[in-house]
């Protein structure tokens, strides 16, 4: 702990079979592992990060996709200070079913919480245009980007991306709510604040 | 001139004022300070430069567009003093007369000086909002003296504040500029002042008077006219002057129109009779708004002998006026509210860090104990009995009321310490009497009209957490702050909570649904945790109701053979599973509580027949060899539409399936908690799927049970459709990659799932833990969490309430703004509200504001009455408006008669005149103020020629 100078909080949420466990799975252990079934419940990962010469602890939480399993994911979203929507390119319904999920992020996390859309599996054939994608995510005031948790493609720019903005937002910071496993002691957050600026 | 300085000096003399003829102004040269006098004229020529004055053209036609200066100061023998440069941008004088102002311009042979020509202009005639010098000299722009400090008063002796005018009359020659300059004389509060102005062979002296009566001779506009008169330098008898006049009127002192309650309200009923019917809350201000109501009727301008008014007689109608104008003005501190008040005292509440238990005494909660008799469910039991007279009923909510006393007297010393500490206007301090708690129980728990479903949505607060509007919490809201405020406080609050809370205990122990409860399969999280707590009980209610109503009904009906499962046999076994734990502590139903009970409706069991008989009609030798060779399906809710099994062509059948256990916040943050310590190793994970998977295994065994002979891919093909895939190449179907792996969780799950459908699994959730759990939650709470969570509920009933208010009013749109505002301000809270409990000060203060500006509105209307309405609106916004209408007139006349005691308007408050002329030497003006113990002059005279 004594050398993390900030924990974020992040959660990926999106359809079933979007990829969401694989993309995880990619950032933190860089691995493809087409065998892990759906998740059950929720899941978590820590991973750390440096950013502008800071440590940055990330806990990704997963959540399973299928609506039987969604008993948890009200309080889930407590003390995030990101969120990742992910959709699948290869299957359109996965695409306009982020509309509610953005909707139930808004319920539930804090306003200034930031957001990411995710397209995931451009490595195959598409149905959902990369400026489909990049419009949605304009108009909904959401961070963009397009990935392949198979190929590597854009996944570790993706993470990095989401913590570094969330860093920029130093709203996030002050916000006396914090969840699990999420503190940023006061004196390294004014140095965050001051540090990342520049860039 | 003359008369007019004696005036003064006679007034003046007790203060000890030796002062000199005005005339000898200019002469006044105090050697002994001649260098500070010096040093401050050239002070004042460095500002006027600075200002750039001198730049400024007199004779343009508007006031200049003039960047806006910064006043400076300037010290003489010790003194300060403050100049400043004033002007108001505004249109080109509008003079009494075109006529005059051509004289004017002729007598200077083209284009008279600006300040004359402002001299005759009408357009800042008894603004309230101008300037002093403004009103009364008709001057836009002009350089004012005043002291700057005032530690040893505010007043400027004459001798001073003429060596003063001299500096500025000297330092604006200097500069060049014809912007004429002023300096205070006695006190500011005076308004008095000297002034001159000189141009090119041209010079306007100002100056006035103070009297503390009105002279005999002047009280009319006939003698103000002499006085007038011998102002104007040469014999010019045949000169007209034009009179503007304004009466004032004013009512003060209101009738105590606060002090009113507001209609069916608790306020000022007999205390049985206070909750008889459901509360309203009390709106009104507990003060009085208004300091006082003026009316203005004035003659803009006629010339001299068109009215005539003396010492004898007046043709001065102020009925018949021109112009009416009605003001009001605002008491300077807003009183307190009555919302406000309860808001307020609500606040302390959210305060009182005791339990609820620390409040009654431990014995509060009596449910465990069997001595003592089960007498607070009794109480509402009785309740729901509508059996209005009914000897017994009424003795048990006697017997239930006694137990209600006894907490009262067993209230503990922290309900002393916060009562002393309220203010004594803080509300009522008759304790709540158990016919009260009656009365509010029964508002609460029995007469639900007026409450359906869709009221549930979130309105006001969208982003924090609240309850469902005009739900239960909503109410208990209201009569908490209802009871704190108006009968008795914290004591009776605590009363009402544990009332409350056995309301619910005794609820849950006889399976009633809990009343203005919305339908929802599991609590919304953006719910405060108290109403997620309520909805779980109520949930916990509803299972164990169905599951009693279906075994009851099982019991009774001995056909129960075609109830369950399929094929028409009986299969309910209903062995006890009395396996390892026996967590049974209920002991008013079966030993089966833990088993799912599935009621199967009629119409389920006649669509499935009509299916398997379609099903048997297409096909009928593998549907007949199907069923003979295989088990039969138990537990089936429906056929699926299209799919088949894999091995066989039986039809998917659809299982019943068990419902997770709803949870509330609190639960799920825990576990959150609880899966982030296990850290983020393979082990971990592993094992936070085996956690999280009861609710798979157990629909994978109802699967099982439902379709005998399945394998996985047929539940998945149900379950998770998705991973159901077709592959390109092949174009075969099966499991999906990620499906695949027979090491995942899902093959080691459906390998152990036995086929059990849910009548004989364990359940998932234990209806008596998880309502005991969280009536223990209720039991246990501290006031203050209790008040946390419901001042949000409280504040949307207010607003509600104001909103109310608002409508039945009729009240003008700035309020329904002002109303609206309010919402947007609550939308900002976060959910934390908790942590935000500092800006619920800032919140009950804008809430406080509309309150009162509705009870400024409705005092108004009632006052003037609820015809003049429009009236009302422009002086609630404006603070004044003009009376045209004679129905307004009339309306404004009673208001104003009526507390005279007279029929008519009584005597003039004030009355002001300004006399406007010109006479050869160029603009004269001059302005009179009476009233009973004051007469005020001041004019703009054209000094002779200095040429
Ligand atoms: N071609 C391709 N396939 C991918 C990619 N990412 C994931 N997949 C496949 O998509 C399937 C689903 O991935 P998961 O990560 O389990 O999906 P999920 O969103 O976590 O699904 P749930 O846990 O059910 O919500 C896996 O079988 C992967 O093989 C990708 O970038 N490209
Ligand atoms: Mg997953």
């Amino acid at each position: 702990m004594g050398d993390v100078d900030a924990e974020l909080k992040i959660l990926i949420i999106g359809d079933s079979n979007c990829g969401k466990s694989c993309l995880l799975m990619r950032f933190t252990d860089d691995t493809f592992d087409e065998h892990m079934g759906p998740t059950i419940g929720v899941d978590f990962k820590n991973k750390m990060l440096t950013l502008n010469g800071q440590q940055v602890k990330l806990t990704v939480w997963d959540t399973a996709g299928q609506d039987r399993f969604k008993t948890l994911t009200a309080s889930y979203y407590r003390g995030a200070h990101g969120v990742i929507l992910v959709y699948d390119v290869t299957r359109r319904a996965t695409f306009e079913h982020i509309i509610p999920w953005l909707n139930e992020a808004n319920v539930y996390c804090d306003d200034n919480v930031v957001k990411m859309l995710v397209a995931n599996k451009i490595d195959e054939p598409r149905q959902v245009s990369t400026d489909e994608g990049r419009a949605l995510a304009r108009e909904k005031n959401m961070l963009f980007i397009e990935c392949s948790a198979k190929t590597k493609v854009g996944v570790q720019q993706a993470f990095e991306e989401l913590a570094q903005q969330v860093l920029d937002t130093p709203e996030l910071y002050q916000s006396p709510s914090s969840g699990a496993g999420v503190d940023v002691s006061s004196s390294s957050s004014g140095q965050l604040n001051g540090d990342v600026c520049g860039c | 001139m003359t008369s007019l300085r004696r005036a003064s000096e006679e007034d003046r003399d007790h203060e000890g004022h030796d002062e000199t003829d005005m005339h000898n102004v200019f002469e006044i040269v105090d050697f002994s300070t001649a260098t500070d006098w010096e040093k401050v004229t050239a002070e004042f020529e460095r500002a006027f430069r600075a200002w750039k004055l001198h730049t400024l053209d007199s004779k343009a036609v508007k006031p200049h567009n003039v960047r806006a200066t910064e006043p400076i100061e300037a010290k003489l023998a010790g003194r300060k003093y403050r100049v400043s440069f004033k002007t108001t941008a505004r249109a080109a004088p509008r003079p009494v007369s075109s006529e005059m102002l051509r004289r004017l311009d002729a007598s200077f042979h083209g284009e008279a000086p600006g300040v004359m020509r402002w001299a005759l202009a009408t357009n800042f005639d008894f603004d309230p909002d101008a300037h002093v010098i403004q009103a009364r000299l008709g001057i836009p722009e002009f350089v004012v003296l005043e002291p700057a400090e005032t530690t040893y008063g505010d007043k400027i002796s004459v001798s001073e504040s003429k060596m003063l005018l001299s500096a500025l009359v000297t330092a604006a020659a200097n500069v060049g500029m014809d912007i004429p300059v002023f300096t205070q004389v006695f006190e500011a509060r005076s308004k008095q002042f000297f002034g001159h102005c000189a141009g090119l062979g041209w010079s306007i002296t100002y100056d006035g008077v103070q009297l503390p009566v009105v002279p005999k001779a002047n009280a009319h506009i006939q003698g103000l006219l002499t006085l007038f008169h011998s102002k104007l330098t040469h014999l010019t008898s045949h000169v007209k002057a034009y009179v503007s006049v304004k009466f004032t009127y004013s009512v003060r002192n209101w009738m105590l129109d606060w002090a009113r309650s507001s209609p069916g309200s608790i306020e000022g009923k007999p205390a049985e009779q206070r909750y008889h019917a459901p509360v309203r809350l009390p709106v009104g201000a507990l003060g009085e708004s208004l300091d006082c109501l003026y009316l203005a009727c004035a003659w803009p301008h006629f010339r001299e002998d068109v009215l005539l008014d003396d010492s004898l007689h007046s043709e001065l109608t102020p009925t018949t006026a021109p112009s009416w104008w009605l003001s009001v003005e605002r008491r300077k501190k807003r009183p307190r509210c009555k919302l406000e008040r309860m808001l307020r005292n609500f606040m302390e509440l959210c305060h009182t860090t005791a339990t609820f238990k620390e409040l009654l005494g431990s014995s509060a909660y009596v449910d465990e104990d069997e001595d003592t008799p089960d007498l607070g469910r009794n109480a509402l039991r009785a309740l729901t009995k509508p059996q209005p007279g009914s000897g017994i009923a009424d003795d048990v909510v006697k017997a239930g009321r006694t137990l209600g006393a006894r907490f009262g007297t067993v209230v503990g010393q922290t309900v002393r310490h916060v009562r002393t500490a309220r203010t004594s206007d803080s509300g009522d301090g008759s304790a709540l009497e158990s016919k009260e708690i009656d009365d509010i129980l029964g508002h609460m728990f029995i007469h639900q009209d007026d409450w359906s479903e869709k009221h549930a949505a979130a309105w006001l607060m969208d982003r924090c957490k609240t309850a469902p509007k005009q739900g239960l919490l909503h109410r208990l809201a209201t009569y908490m702050a209802c009871v704190d405020t108006y009968s008795g406080g914290l004591e009776s609050v605590a009363t009402l909570w544990s009332e409350f809370v056995m309301e619910i205990r005794w609820h849950w122990e006889n399976l009633k649904p809990l009343p203005r409860m919305p339908n929802r399969a599991a609590p919304d999280m953006t719910s405060c945790l108290l109403q997620q707590k309520l909805e779980l009980i109520n949930t916990c209610i509803k299972r164990k109701k169905d599951r009693q109503a279906s075994r009851s009904s099982e019991t009774t009906d001995q056909g129960a053979s075609k109830r369950e499962g399929g094929g028409g046999r009986d299969d309910h076994h209903n062995h006890n599973h009395d396996d390892d734990d026996d967590d049974d502590d209920d002991d008013d139903d079966g030993d089966d509580d833990e088993f799912f009970v599935c009621p199967e409706d009629e119409e389920g069991v006649k669509k499935r027949l009509q299916d398997l008989k379609r099903r048997a009609a297409e096909n009928p030798e593998q549907f007949a060899a199907r069923e003979e060779t295989m088990a039969k399906p138990l537990g089936v809710k429906e056929v699926h539409p299209t799919l088949v099994l894999l091995d066989s062509d039986a039809p998917l059948n659809i299982p019943r399936t068990q419902e997770p256990g709803p949870l509330t916040e609190d639960m799920v943050t825990r576990q959150l908690a609880q899966m982030a310590e296990m850290g983020d190793s393979e082990q971990a994970a592993a094992l936070r799927a085996q956690m999280q998977s009861t609710s798979l295994r157990s629909d994978m065994e109802a699967f099982k049970a439902a379709n005998p002979g399945c394998k996985l891919g047929d539940f998945i093909r149900w379950h998770s459709p998705k991973d159901w895939v077709k592959d390109e190449e092949t174009g075969e179907t099966g499991l999906s990659e990620r499906m695949r792996d027979p090491k995942n969780l899902w093959h080691a799950l459906w390998r152990d799932a036995l086929p059990v459908p849910v009548s004989q699994q364990r359940l998932l959730f234990d209806v008596t833990a998880e309502a005991e759990g969280a009536l223990t939650y209720l039991e246990n709470i501290t006031m203050q969490d209790l008040a946390r969570q419901l001042f949000p509920s409280l504040l949307e009933e207010v607003y509600a309430r104001l909103q109310d208010e608002v409508k039945e009013e009729a009240s003008p749109a700035s309020l329904a703004v002002l109303h609206a505002s309010l919402k947007h301000l609550s939308s900002r809270l976060g959910h934390n509200l908790d942590e935000d409990i500092d800006r619920y000060e800032d919140i009950i203060a804008r809430f406080a504001e509309v309150e009162h500006e509705l009870s400024v509105f409705s005092s108004l209307v009632r006052q003037l009455g609820p015809n003049q309405i429009p009236l009302c609106e422009q002086l609630l916004n404006d603070g004044r408006c003009l009376v045209l209408e004679e129905s307004h007139r009339d309306a404004v006349l009673r208001v104003f008669a009526s507390f005279a005691n007279e029929n008519d308007l009584p005597r003039p408050e004030r009355r002001e005149f300004i006399f406007r002329a010109i006479a050869d030497q160029g603009a004269y003006r001059m302005y009179a103020s009476l009233q009973d113990h004051s007469f005020d002059i001041a004019g703009a005279f054209t000094a002779p020629q200095l040429v």
